[in-house]
């Protein structure tokens, strides 16, 4: 995984927060989506991930959210995305996938939903 | 860098671990010329998706390559390598649903945020994703 990038996951019950703190693009995302797959792969469907300590997601990384939410969704489960930062909310919505994501302002609100 | 003529360049390899360094070029260079923090935050998402379609489209010994230039109170960027797609099929690229979503969002997402955002020609007739701030 690209250094600049660091991922945490913690299981709250049936769901597991995955904490992404860094930059997330062509080089990082595709440490996430590998996280995503192996969690999934684990039987782990129901994830909140914490985008709190992005400071910066580019296509790429909404591409790998994506995939993670169909990915989770095929297996019965859910993706939700907690505490987006200002650039991140932004480029959720020019793309118009702030209407795709269940997205809460905390943690805690996405491992409850 | 060549900051004698207002015109600063870096060349990368064709990497995406350098896409970061390209975002960091950019975003001092428009903190340096006092451009505001959330125009800076667009510059670097646009950026990075400039050269997300430019190694999308990487040819075999050509490199990253991004220029700054100061003309006529604005910052003019460029991003170029290689054969990219033209305009007019990108815009009819429908928004992908995966992880390999096209190149195409990534222009759209150029134009969302800097409306003079354009692919012309280098001097040697490759293409250039090219927008400017207002400096």
């Amino acid at each position: 995984m690209a250094e600049n990038l660091v991922l945490e996951t913690d299981d709250r019950g049936d769901i597991t927060v995955v904490s992404v703190k860094g930059e997330v693009d062509l080089y990082t995302a595709p440490g996430l989506k590998e996280r995503i797959a192996d969690l999934v792969s684990a039987g782990k469907n129901r994830l909140a991930v914490d985008l709190s300590g992005v400071e910066f997601m580019d296509s790429t990384g909404l591409g790998v959210l994506i995939g993670g939410l169909k990915r989770c969704k095929e297996a019965g489960g859910s993706l939700a995305l907690a505490a987006p930062r200002e650039p991140v909310l932004k480029v959720l919505a020019i793309t118009g996938l702030d209407r795709v994501f269940s997205i809460h302002e905390t943690v805690d609100q996405a491992a409850s939903s | 860098m060549t900051p004698a003529t207002d015109r600063f360049t870096l060349d990368l390899p064709p990497d995406p671990a350098f896409v970061a360094t390209a975002r960091m070029f950019a975003s001092s260079l428009a903190r340096h010329f006092e451009i505001e923090e959330d125009v800076v935050a667009d510059l670097k998402l646009a950026i990075s998706e400039a050269c997300k379609r430019a190694l999308a489209a990487a040819e075999e010994g050509r490199g990253l390559s991004m220029s700054v230039a100061r003309d006529d109170g604005r910052l003019i960027f460029e991003v170029s390598q290689g054969v990219l797609p033209q305009l007019e099929e990108e815009q009819d690229t429908p928004t992908p649903s995966d992880e390999h979503m096209a190149t195409g969002l990534s222009l759209e997402l150029i134009t969302a945020l800097f409306e003079d955002a354009v692919i012309a020609d280098d001097a040697e007739g490759k293409p250039v994703v090219r927008f400017s701030v207002r400096s």
